[in-house]
């Protein structure tokens, strides 16, 4: 299902690539986001999956086409996110806990759809909407959390290390939807400055199928991040010129 | 392939739509596992349904078996689904019964124990097995190589013709029934100054502190522990044999009467969530030393056989991993536990289990390593090995040679 998705924003985008003149734009995006790994844990009482905060870092790199306003490009974001997550134990056992904090590297994919325009003659303010998908790989892990001492059960014991992943349990690609809505603010023709929130829900299970019965878990993070970008499109005329010669 | 043509704004919101069709067209299934304690057992395959789930949760050492429970889960779940096909008999009981055992008689656990209410007969490695209604495999392993000695074997032997000084406590568990006993002496052949202790299960702190005992172990534990600490003791015997275990804060409680500073000796994990390969890290198991305890740096001998098992297990790892004492192991080849019953099912997320009202699974719920990262499954092999068999074991009775502590005596010795 995910790789007709992907298929389907390829193509697009491509269609619409070989169509039309392009600008490239480049830049950093910051952002901070709230992971949830969604999963069903009703076989375990006094256990609950809670989502955790974490950042994303990443450098979009975006292919605009100015002859369709409506259509802000196609972009990939190489991005370095976290996906945290908590394990609480509830009740009585309240005060256990483990906190992954998993870091990954991610390849997000997107169209962007823009609505709005030009506030005068320099200035534009669209609303956009990214969607596409993205790729990532589970780059590292680390837990920390509290559980029974084991040389006194009345008492309990930190930890607090890297994970270490296991080669038949974890699956360490990722693969998942992408879908924000923003707004994006241009001062000038060169700038792109953007508030965007996305929502990225993994679509391939965080475990290998290694078990009878198992209940999958799936990252869902919603971010919030803020960019700015920057016109390349300087250097690649110039290479035009030169081809044109 | 497709290929499309932009041409226009309208076109463009039919790409919108279409991508938003294709993002939510991917659809997520999340199995809903059900309570182990939701199961009623109304039915055999109900049953099996309940023991191999809740196995697959909580049993501890997955990554380390060779048995492919989902295989298990493949083979047998058509064999307790015909099983409801026939109509309740003690014969239909006993092969559920039987078929648990094939499923699980392999596992390395030592603390294994499936716990089957209505009882039976039912066949193990050829032997039949009348009324039992407990199978723990590797208690049937270790008895095919030698039923276990009575305490109170050694403690006759031990008493007429090796000790001077004897001294004995007694304490009963009210609880749980359970007696514990520990003996002390000094050894009376050779001629270093010897002390020697025997103690039948851990139970040792709770017997030292318990305010009422038919025979209050506590001056006789103090005894030994200040006679340890003089300094004309050249060494100590420690008697574990036939030991099972006992309780976790006996390892502070009387190896850290042997060390001044912390020392790390094992690892302990938990299971972290209900995936059969979820783990907590290991932590780190350390005895703590006792007030006024020193560092002891003369020998120390334990005495082991093949029931020396689960909490006398990593006592003996803590002895083991003292730095300034001579640790030694004269007997047998211990049994091989590698995990501890600690906390419930629900603190430490897994460990023993219920499927409805006729079955129980005992497992450990905490998997112990030695300090190197090993688990134990195949015991603690001694230093020096002295076995009991069958014509030892009538030589001893004959002759009252106790041929493990004759071992101890002529090592401190020489």
């Amino acid at each position: 299902m995910y790789n007709k998705f992907l298929t389907l924003v390829i193509s697009l985008s491509l269609a619409v690539c070989a169509t039309t003149e392009a600008q490239w734009y480049g830049g950093v995006e910051l952002g901070a986001n709230r992971n949830y790994l969604t999963s069903n844990t009703a076989d375990k009482p006094f256990f609950d999956y809670q989502h955790s905060n974490g950042f994303t870092i990443a450098i979009p790199l975006r292919y605009q086409f100015p002859s369709i306003p409506w259509f802000g490009g196609v972009q990939i974001s190489p991005a370095y996110t976290q996906k945290n997550y908590r394990i609480q134990r509830t009740g009585a056992y309240a005060d256990m806990y483990q906190q992954a904090t998993n870091g990954y590297l991610e390849l997000p994919v997107m169209a962007q759809f823009r609505f709005g325009g030009k506030i005068n003659k320099t200035q534009s303010l669209y609303g956009m909407l990214n969607l596409g998908g993205y790729s990532a790989y589970w780059l590292t892990g680390h837990v920390e959390g509290r559980a029974l001492s084991p040389m006194d059960p009345d008492q309990l014991q930190d930890y607090d290390e890297a994970y270490t992943f296991s080669s038949e349990k974890d699956r360490r690609f990722e693969l998942g939807g992408l879908a924000g809505v923003g707004l994006q603010y241009m001062p000038n023709k060169k700038y792109v400055i953007s508030i965007e929130a996305r929502y990225t829900p993994s679509f391939t299970d965080q475990q290998k199928a290694y078990s009878e019965n198992q209940v999958p878990r799936y990252n869902d993070t919603y971010s919030l991040m803020l960019g700015v970008q920057y016109q390349l499109s300087g250097l690649f005329a110039g290479k035009k010129k030169l081809n044109a010669k | 392939m497709v290929t499309l043509v932009i041409t226009g704004r309208s076109k463009g919101w039919m790409l919108l739509l279409a991508a938003l069709l294709a993002l939510t067209s991917c659809k997520r299934e999340i199995l809903k596992p059900e309570l182990l304690s939701n199961y009623e057992g109304n039915s055999l395959g109900e049953m099996f349904q309940a023991f191999w789930s809740g196995m697959n949760s909580n049993y501890l050492f997955w990554d380390e078996e060779t048995i492919d429970w989902d295989s298990v889960y493949r083979a047998y779940k058509p064999k307790f689904d015909s099983l409801d096909q026939l109509a309740y008999t003690d014969t239909v009981m006993n092969r559920a019964f039987q078929y648990m055992v094939d499923m699980t008689s392999d596992l390395k656990d030592g603390q294994y124990a499936l716990q089957f209410w209505p009882g039976g007969d039912f066949s193990f490695e050829d032997s039949l097995y009348k009324s039992y209604i407990s199978f723990i495999p590797k208690s049937f392993r270790a008895a095919r190589v030698r039923n276990a000695l009575p305490d109170t074997l050694f403690d006759y032997i031990v008493q007429y013709n090796y000790l001077r000084d004897f001294d004995y406590g007694i304490y009963r568990n009210f609880n749980t029934n359970d007696i514990f006993q520990v003996i002390t002496g000094r050894i009376s052949k050779g001629t270093k100054k010897v002390w020697y202790t025997s103690l039948n299960i851990f139970a040792m702190k709770e017997a030292y502190d318990a305010t009422y005992a038919s025979r209050p172990p506590r001056p006789v534990i103090k005894n030994l522990f200040d006679n340890m600490r003089r300094a004309n003791c050249d060494a100590v015997i420690i008697d574990l044999r036939n030991n099972r275990g006992g309780n976790l804060e006996d390892i502070n409680f009387l190896v850290g009467q042997f060390t001044a500073k912390p020392v790390l000796f094992g690892y302990a994990r938990y299971k972290a969530g209900s995936g059969r390969l979820d783990y907590t890290p290991f932590l780190p198991m350390e005895v703590t030393p006792q007030p006024n305890a020193t560092d002891f740096n003369k020998k120390i001998v334990l005495l082991t056989d093949m029931y020396s098992a689960a909490l006398c297990e990593s006592v003996i790892l803590a002895f083991k991993a003292l730095p300034d004492a001579e640790v030694t192991v004269v007997g047998e080849r211990t049994y091989g536990t590698s995990g501890l019953l600690t906390g419930n099912d629900i603190s430490s997320n897994g460990g023993t289990i219920y499927a409805g009202s006729i079955l129980a699974a005992r497992m450990s719920s905490a998997a112990v390593q030695n300090k190197d990262h090993q688990f134990n499954f195949a015991g603690i092999a001694p230093d020096i090995e002295v076995k009991y068999d069958k014509a030892a074991v009538k030589q001893m009775l004959k002759t009252g040679v106790d041929i493990q502590l004759e071992k101890a005596i002529e090592f401190i010795n020489k």
